[in-house]
């Protein structure tokens, strides 16, 4: 107020008015100053954001909503229960369900009014918010809060029905972003989300800077979502296990893992980008003639093998001893495959044949003295 | 066509000096060595001059007595261009989905292979067996194939029937 003047701050009577008009006024032009960071942010793939921010968004609540979402058939409720499909679902918990517009994907805060709120919501302590059926369930009824303001509906002279209204502070939105700026350039479109961003950029990296393993690396812990590191060097701080998670903390970040795994890594390791720090996900790569442990077998299918194969074809990782006969007039070898005994016979049967057709078997390639 | 190598080949029988000139040119243009086979056998010759040929046919005794199957795959058919990538299934469910992993194959450089095992975590189970089992197993003969004679006489029918129409046409 005091930026407008003496005369509206100290001399016009309506100052209240004067002073709701420019704080609404401040927000408009706040939200579009985050518009405008949202629009630079967009410019590059790594910082595209993943949701649209709307610092207020007006959510609105009908009564006539209020547990009236329907039963659907997404494994929430079991068969044999008062639920019906396509009827408001009867649950011995008392929760309040409104729908919400699909497009919203979060809401941390919720207020009852922006200035000087007197109610404050948080998510997942007095709501929760369920992105994929599009719909918000609250601890308490809001229509029995008096400090949440409800409005009649009037139709034809009369209340047909009432509405309250509630401000979600810093709600994100789904705009497809990543998509629309990026993504459309894979054919690649994913519902808007950290690890879609994580996974374009992945891709895209690759393109740019040729596949290395790192590249790989991130694509596969965007797939998974078991994190990587992300910096060229981080140096392990803490290795700690809490009640949901497996916490990794570094000097730059902290990664959080599932509760069951179990880290490669312990404090005052130096770990490099793009390294998995669990053994949730191993990679081993068989071109040094290591075959890593734990790997019993490979199986090649019917696809690598051609045609006249019933099944796959196994591998063993495993010493096994080889056989030597004559056949065609010349050595032929074989060990012990998996799969069907046909499925194996045709294959060394084929291999062998190949070699007499060729002039060059596979016992005179394996040959010792060559 | 004249052809300039750098390198010193040991050549040994060549028929044709066209095709030898043919042969030495691809083989720099891919710089890897160049088997000529079928068209002279048992001559193998390469850009860098060494020449190999196989031993007559080997007995048991040159030949390695176990083999490891796996290593055995990867070395000479995928020519250790393999990664193997376990994961595991229970800790993967907080990022895109597994059904996404194909798009894996935008990325891997065409030489490459990614084979993904998706581990699926079992609960321990245990049972616990009586001190006495006693099973009695028993054979069972399949039945005995179905012979019946069939003769063509008794029961094959063969009919004729005969029909005239006569009538206007409107």
């Amino acid at each position: 107020m005091a930026l407008l003047g003496s005369f509206w701050s100290a001399v016009y009577q309506g100052r209240d008015v004067v002073a709701s008009h420019v704080f609404a006024r401040g927000q408009q032009e706040l939200q579009n100053y985050l518009d405008l960071l949202e629009a630079v942010a967009s410019l590059a793939r790594t910082t595209v954001p993943v949701f649209h921010r709307e610092n207020w968004y007006l959510l609105t609540l009908r009564e006539s909503e209020l547990n009236h979402e329907p039963a659907r058939f997404n494994g929430e409720y079991v068969f044999g229960d008062t639920t019906k499909y396509g009827l408001a679902p009867v649950t011995s918990q008392q929760l309040f369900t409104f729908p919400v517009p699909v497009s919203l994907m979060e809401s941390p805060v919720v207020f009852n009014r922006i200035t000087d709120p007197s109610l404050t919501l948080v998510e997942n302590v007095d709501f929760a918010l369920d992105v994929d059926l599009a719909r918000i369930t609250f601890n308490e009824n809001p229509f029995d809060n008096s400090l949440v303001p409800v409005a009649d509906i009037y139709e034809n002279g009369s209340v047909v029905d009432r509405e309250a209204g509630l401000w979600v502070y810093g709600g994100g939105f789904e705009r497809n972003h990543v998509y629309t700026h990026f993504g459309f350039m894979l054919d690649l479109r994913l519902a808007s989300s950290e690890v879609y961003r994580d996974m374009v950029n992945a891709i895209l990296d690759a393109f740019a800077r040729g596949t290395a393993a790192t590249q790989v690396n991130m694509a596969i812990s965007a797939i998974t979502g078991v994190p990587v590191v992300k910096e060229a060097e981080e140096t392990v701080e803490l290795v700690q296990a809490d009640h949901n998670n497996l916490v990794i903390c570094t000097d730059r970040h902290c990664y959080k893992f599932g509760r069951g795994d179990t880290a490669n890594v312990a404090a005052g390791d130096k770990v490099a980008a793009g390294q998995f720090l669990t053994n949730a996900i191993r990679i081993d790569e068989l071109n040094r003639g290591v075959s890593p442990s734990g790997l019993y077998a490979l199986t090649t299918g019917p696809e690598t093998l051609g045609a006249g194969f019933s099944g796959d074809l196994s591998w063993m990782n495993e010493q096994v001893d080889v056989a030597v006969e004559e056949s065609l007039g010349r050595v032929k070898i074989s060990w012990p495959l998996g799969g069907f005994p046909t499925d194996v016979d045709l294959f060394w049967d084929e291999v062998h044949s190949r070699g007499v057709a060729d002039g060059t078997t596979l016992a005179q390639l394996l040959d010792l003295r060559a | 066509m004249t052809t300039t190598t750098t390198t010193t080949t040991t050549t040994t029988t060549t028929p044709d000096p066209v095709v030898a000139e043919v042969t030495a040119l691809v083989a720099m243009l891919c710089a890897s060595p160049i088997v000529v086979s079928g068209l002279f056998p048992p001559v193998e010759e390469t850009v860098y001059g060494t020449t190999t040929t196989y031993p007559p046919e080997p007995v048991r005794s040159n030949l390695p007595g176990t083999i490891n199957p796996l290593c055995f795959l990867v070395e000479n058919v995928w020519r250790n261009n393999v990664t193997v990538v376990r994961i595991d299934v229970a800790s993967a469910n907080r990022g895109v989905g597994l059904k996404y992993s194909n798009v894996l194959q935008r990325i891997l450089p065409p030489w490459k292979m990614l084979i993904i095992l998706f581990e699926l975590s079992a609960g321990p189970e245990t049972v616990v067996l009586a001190e006495q089992i006693e099973t009695s197993l028993s054979t069972f003969d399949g039945a005995e194939p179905i012979e019946e004679s069939i003769s063509v006489s008794s029961k094959a029918v063969e009919s004729l029937s005969l029909s005239y129409i006569q009538g206007v046409c409107q």
